[in-house]
């Protein structure tokens, strides 16, 4: 049995010898050796520090990678409960806007005691039938804020059928109408005469956005249920 | 759910160097300890990514100095001994992205007493100290690649020869044994041998 002695050679035959994977022969030469050239231990104890230290790079990746897993994981995590965070704050704010769309009161314009609602009036010279048109109009407004729909209808309608009333009162009285009408159920005429407003480029009585939205959504909410 | 190790059994632990238990300390260790790392970057200003990358760092000089016998539990409690070593890590980071005066002086301000006799001398010690990982990976990548063919996955020579298309196996052979010389080279340099 013969030593390597070139330094690769004897490399692999210290790693050999560490490995088990000599017969029980050659290690017994092996260990010979050891014994009597101090150079081959020191040897043998270096290869020893490489595997050692080789041996805890591997278990550092492996403990790196599970780090990485536990990461990506806890930030995959974190995306999904934002996600869940804003629909949820997103839920709520629809949820509220349509609580607020469903129960806060529409307002219209207001126009009380306003002697223009007729063409050309003049409170001290009207007609009997422009007082009367007048009147029925504030009575309707009147009768909507006590919830007496059905009476509201009855003087906006006589309002609407006036044919000298300015612009601007009329679509008053049909905003005021399609609201009486709304709340007394008929979902079918309060449309058509929202509709009338919906793509309006050329009103005159400023109904708000909002206050449209409401007017909009309860049609629709009524109709639903 | 398992079963919290203590201080005493995770040094114990990584001392007994195998995978499945290394890793399940790793695990427990990134439980107990990430939600202060990350609020320390966070209160400096530091990302999600910085904080992850400091906590990476840590545990790697962790467990390289409980082998090493740096560590001992007589000392300080590992969430703090962890704790000390992130903050200079962190410091480090830092003062590296050349934002070091506005960071370290609102760090500095905010910065409390811990329940810990002194985590930052023991790691000063080590303040630039490099993982092993990190000098493995000053390696040429076809060392890196025959030393963990043979070392790691332990592929005989005749398959590294196939694997790296190598003429025959003593070429493999005398490719493994030049990396293992580079390596012990790098151990040297950085006095790990």
């Amino acid at each position: 049995m013969k030593r390597p002695t070139d330094k690769a050679e004897e490399h692999d035959w210290i790693e050999q010898y560490l490995f088990g994977k000599m017969t029980k022969e050659e290690a017994v030469f092996f260990e010979n050796e050891l014994k009597n050239d101090k150079n081959l231990t020191k040897e043998m104890e270096n290869v020893q520090q490489i595997h050692k230290r080789i041996q805890e790079v591997f278990l550092e990746q492996n403990a790196l990678n599970t780090l990485k897993k536990l990461q990506a994981l806890d930030r995959r995590r974190t995306t999904v409960f934002k996600v869940f965070k804003y629909a949820g704050f997103l839920a709520a704010a629809c949820a509220a806007f349509i609580v607020y769309l469903s129960s806060s009161p529409t307002q219209f314009p207001n126009s009380e005691n306003d002697f223009t609602v007729v063409r050309k009036a003049n409170p001290t010279s009207m007609t009997p039938q422009q007082h009367y048109v007048f009147d029925q109009f504030f009575e309707g407004q009147a009768h909507i804020a006590e919830g007496q729909y059905t009476l509201a209808i009855k003087n906006l309608e006589t309002v609407v059928q006036f044919n000298d009333l300015r612009p601007y009162f009329r679509e008053a009285a049909q905003w005021h109408l399609a609201f009486a009408y709304l709340k007394n159920g008929d979902t079918v005429r309060a449309e058509q005469l929202y509709l009338q407003f919906s793509n309006c480029l050329d009103c005159e009585y400023p109904v708000s956005k909002i206050d449209r939205w409401k007017v909009w959504w309860q049609i629709q909410y009524t109709k639903l249920f | 759910m398992k079963k919290s190790l203590s201080d005493q059994q995770i040094v114990e632990g990584l001392l007994l160097k195998q995978e499945r238990l290394t890793n399940q300390i790793v695990s427990q260790l990134y439980q107990d300890n990430k939600g202060r790392i990350k609020q320390m970057v966070f209160k400096c200003g530091g990302s999600l990514q910085d904080a992850e990358d400091v906590f990476q760092e840590v545990i790697l000089i962790f467990i390289e100095n409980v082998w090493q016998k740096k560590f001992s539990i007589q000392n300080a409690k590992i969430s703090t001994y962890i704790y000390g070593i992130a903050e200079k890590v962190w410091l480090k980071k830092i003062q590296k992205n050349s934002r070091e005066k506005e960071y370290i002086t609102l760090y500095q301000g905010e910065k409390q007493e811990d329940d810990f006799t002194d985590p930052h001398k023991q790691y000063t010690e080590n303040e630039e100290q490099e993982t092993l990982i990190s000098i493995f990976n000053l390696l040429k990548p076809e060392t890196k690649d025959v030393l963990n063919a043979f070392y790691k996955y332990r592929h005989s020579m005749q398959e590294i020869a196939t694997h790296l298309n190598l003429t025959s196996i003593d070429s493999a052979k005398m490719r493994k044994y030049r990396g293992v010389q580079e390596w012990k080279q790098l151990l040297i340099d950085f006095k790990l041998i």
